[in-house]
């Protein structure tokens, strides 16, 4: 992570949904910067030798900035953060986050809103709501969600946004119907999509069905990276080699290693991890690269991306 | 300790601006080589920096801070459009604003304070007579636009960069110390656009590299770069508005009179992500020095005329130079032993 | 400012390529000038025959089968009123003089529209609207370098520096250094 870390205590901590919960984070010496809508904090979570690193979109009103809030899915595979966060993080907890940074910011040149969550993907949706209102703009929550796992602040949205809030819930059969909800709307609209890949590849494939144009279509697509077969990293201008194992990324074993790499969202999306390859296949994993650069096999993310056998050779 | 603002000298007709020893000494020099290259050279911009110098603090107030800002009243009156502010872009002026006041009032308690409570803001410029009180995010309550509001209270020309679709959009600022540049012809354009005229570097790629560092600027993490070029008299509004009253200028230097009248003039360009709106302010902090002055240090005097003796013919030709690069580096060779 | 024309290529200047219909779109649009009216039929015969509208701005008794005509008073607003009864997914054909395209392009995206959506054909000619740096008059129709300002009377080097919000290419006084340079007039590309 670049730039400095903010300390920050929990001041709060409570179960939003069966396999979600929220996190209220109070600043300890410096008041916390005001944020944008869409705007995400990189957490750090120390456990023994460990260090994780997981992105959380800031879920609390942007113009307050009095303690910011986030929202954490314990996942099935967890390669050990979300886990950390619900088993080892309480009221009191101390942690270390990076200050805030966007890379799924509202368009306001829209004519209106379609904000599509899926799951946990409600989170950065929340910055938005109070901005969207207080601006009184168009728009519109569709809240995809199983009520056994997910559906954060159900009903508290419904409250709140009245007419504005959809809501499916797949334990009750409910399906969003996408491709209406886009053939429905007029010129000026754009689409904001957070969730799972199936849902993005959804959105993606109608719009280049019926035409409609993919500029408006902004996605927050970075998800924490998947495991993998363990490698070796040899780094040759350092002359150091490393050892990646399967449940951890490239970037996290480079850090363990004490070797920055300028990263800003961890999820194969930003860019800034991009790093030099000089010999080794390359399972590219991001959303960043063009197939150009990833078919030149000369660079990877290290973030999320991985070797594709035994070793990677890299120009670091 | 600062040196407290001199009283208003001027930066057009008699020229009456200098610089003092400190001011000399604290001028921030930028080649770190004797070859100019050209390259991104972006740092962190991490304050405070070195007491006393142009980067100890976000803003740099100097000596100068009543004269730029009575040229730029001077500026504004002749040409109101030399300030815009595209209405999307208010929330970015207030934040520029929140930015500008909290870190004048702590980096210069002895002239500026701020005191606030909730939205209502009292701010008070003791250099500049100003007291005023007004509500925080409402423009209306400020006696000027946002934009130009904290402008006339900042030395250097100002930018707000929108961002969008990962791009940087030129959509508001307060422009009247331009090397060669016009806001109003400039406004609305991506980060590519408006650096379209710039020779060599696309083709190098700088922009793009540029522009992916730039975009993901953090809360907080401000950086800086210094750019440069001659300037002849101390003339600040170099812009392409006024070309026609100081182009002829550029025909006037001679072997005699280039230590008087040409100036090295250094922009310390910093950028801040602004906290609420997403965008990024670009501000461009103007320096002038007279040839005269930077050689009474002898290293700058030396690296000055291997930088302008290697400077590349598109660069030369871009930065304006042509008419007097030649005589200027004849000048300079007396301070560079290998000459 | 520079003494010649440029030797470099500036990037705001705009690249067109030929243009082919959009075979996703649900509806296609095609507006046209005088001067791009050849252009525009010749694409508009060529694309699906799904649904379809065309438009010619400027004053002209005869129009080619299809056509609407659009008066050139203030045609922007009208252009902008018509519009609002297309769908999203519209795909636009603009044929013309280079400052028309850019105009539609700017009605077309303040309506909503994307500009992935809207197609702009190799300008129909070499003339240019200029932005006087100096008085910020457009003088249109500039053919040539250097190039007299309507607005204030100086007289202006044409630069390949291009503004879409202007829809005009930069002009900046050409001997404001020395005024007994009077460089030969130039033929814009």
């Amino acid at each position: 992570m670049s730039g400095s870390y903010i300390e920050v205590q929990v001041e709060q901590c409570r179960q939003v949904a069966p396999a979600i919960k929220e996190f209220a984070l109070k600043a300890l010496d410096a008041p916390l910067p005001a944020f944008s809508p869409g705007s995400h904090v990189v957490v750090e979570m120390r456990d023994g030798q460990k260090t994780y690193r997981n992105p959380y979109s800031l879920l609390s009103d942007p113009r307050d900035p009095s303690a910011y809030r986030i929202a954490v899915r314990l996942q099935e595979q967890s390669r050990g953060g979300s886990r950390f966060m619900h088993e080892r993080i309480a009221e009191g907890s101390r942690l270390r986050i990076s200050p805030p940074a966007n890379l799924f910011a509202p368009d306001w040149r829209a004519r209106k809103h379609i904000l599509l969550a899926g799951g946990v993907g409600i989170t950065p949706f929340m910055s938005y709501l109070p901005e969207l209102q207080r601006r009184n703009a168009d728009f519109e929550l569709h809240h995809l969600f199983r009520s056994s796992r997910t559906g954060a602040y159900d009903a508290d949205l419904r409250q709140r946004l009245d007419g504005r809030y959809f809501a499916y819930d797949s334990a009750r059969d409910k399906r969003c119907p996408v491709a209406e909800l886009m053939a429905a709307q007029s010129p000026g609209t754009h689409i904001y999509i957070c969730g799972p890949q199936s849902l993005i590849d959804a959105v993606y494939a109608n719009a280049a069905q019926i035409g409609w144009p993919q500029e408006h279509i902004h996605v927050e697509a970075f998800a924490a990276p998947e495991p993998g077969e363990p490698f070796e990293a040899v780094l040759c201008k350092s002359g150091k080699t490393i050892q990646v194992g399967a449940e951890e990324s490239l970037l996290e074993a480079l850090e363990r290693e004490h070797i920055e790499v300028p990263n800003l969202c961890r999820g194969g999306v930003c860019g800034q991890c991009v790093t030099g390859v000089r010999d080794g296949a390359i399972e590219h994993r991001d959303h960043f690269l063009s197939e150009r650069e990833k078919s030149s096999g000369q660079c990877l993310m290290p973030c999320v991306s991985r070797a594709k056998g035994p070793k990677l050779e890299l120009e670091i | 300790m600062r040196l407290a603002p001199k009283q208003i000298e001027t930066f057009r007709d008699d020229f009456t601006y200098s610089n003092s020893p400190e001011a000399i000494a604290r001028f921030p020099f930028p080649f770190p080589e004797d070859e100019y290259r050209y390259s991104v050279n972006i740092e962190p911009h991490v304050t405070p920096g070195p007491a006393g110098s142009a980067f100890e603090f976000l803003f740099d107030i100097d000596e100068h801070y009543l004269s730029e800002m009575a040229e730029r009243g001077i500026v504004l009156e002749e040409n109101p459009k030399r300030c815009l502010a595209m209405p999307h872009m208010d929330l970015a002026c207030w934040d520029l604003i929140e930015r500008a006041m909290v870190s004048l009032s702590e980096d210069y308690p002895q002239w500026f304070s701020l005191s606030r409570d909730g939205d209502r803001w009292h701010w008070q410029n003791h250099l500049l007579h100003i007291d005023d009180e007004f509500v925080f995010g409402d423009s209306a309550s400020l006696p000027q636009p946002p934009m130009e509001y904290i402008g006339r209270q900042l030395q250097g020309d100002l930018a707000l960069l929108d961002q969008r679709d990962g791009d940087l959009f030129l959509d508001a600022g307060i422009v009247t110390c331009p090397a060669d540049w016009s806001l109003a012809f400039d406004a609305g354009m991506s980060f590519k656009e408006w650096h379209g005229p710039v020779p060599l570097a696309h083709e190098m790629g700088v922009f793009e590299r540029a522009l992916k560092y730039l975009t993901a600027i953090p809360v907080g993490s401000p950086v800086r770069r210094l750019n440069w070029t001659l300037t002849v008299n101390a003339r600040m509004d170099t812009s392409p508005e006024t070309y026609p009253e100081w182009g002829h200028e550029r025909t006037g230097i001679t072997a005699e009179n280039v230590g008087e009248k040409l100036h090295l003039r250094v922009e310390l360009q910093v950028l801040d992500r602004m906290p609420r709106s997403n965008a990024l302010l670009f501000s461009i902090r103007t320096y002038l020095i007279s040839f005269d002055d930077l050689c009474t240090n002898p290293d700058w005097a030396r690296r000055m005329h291997r930088v302008l003796k290697t400077l590349p013919p598109e660069l030369i030709e871009y930065k304006g130079l042509s008419r007097y690069h030649q005589t200027a580096v004849d000048w300079l060779s007396r301070f560079d032993p290998l000459s | 400012m520079n003494d010649a024309v440029a030797s470099y290529t500036v990037k705001s200047r705009p690249d067109y390529h030929e243009v082919a219909p959009d075979q996703t779109a649900q509806c296609h649009v095609f507006i046209t000038d005088s001067a791009g009216l050849a252009q525009s039929e010749a694409l508009c015969q060529a694309s699906p025959v799904a649904k379809k509208q065309a438009w010619h701005i400027g004053d002209s008794d005869t129009l080619p089968a299809g056509y609407e005509a659009i008066q050139s008073g203030d045609w922007q607003a009208v252009l902008g009123e018509q519009l609002s009864g297309f769908g999203i997914a519209t795909a636009f054909y603009v044929s013309g003089l280079e400052a028309f395209l850019w105009q539609v392009h700017g009605v077309l995206t303040k309506a909503g529209f994307a500009p992935s959506q809207i197609h702009l054909e190799p300008p129909a000619g070499n003339q240019r609207d200029v932005f006087c740096t100096h008085c910020y008059h457009i003088t249109p129709d500039v053919s040539t370098t250097p190039a007299r300002c309507a607005g204030c009377g100086r007289l202006l080097l044409v630069r390949d520096h291009f503004s879409r919000l202007h829809c005009a290419y930069v002009g900046v006084q050409i001997n404001a250094e020395d005024p007994a340079e009077v460089p030969p007039t130039e033929e814009l590309s």
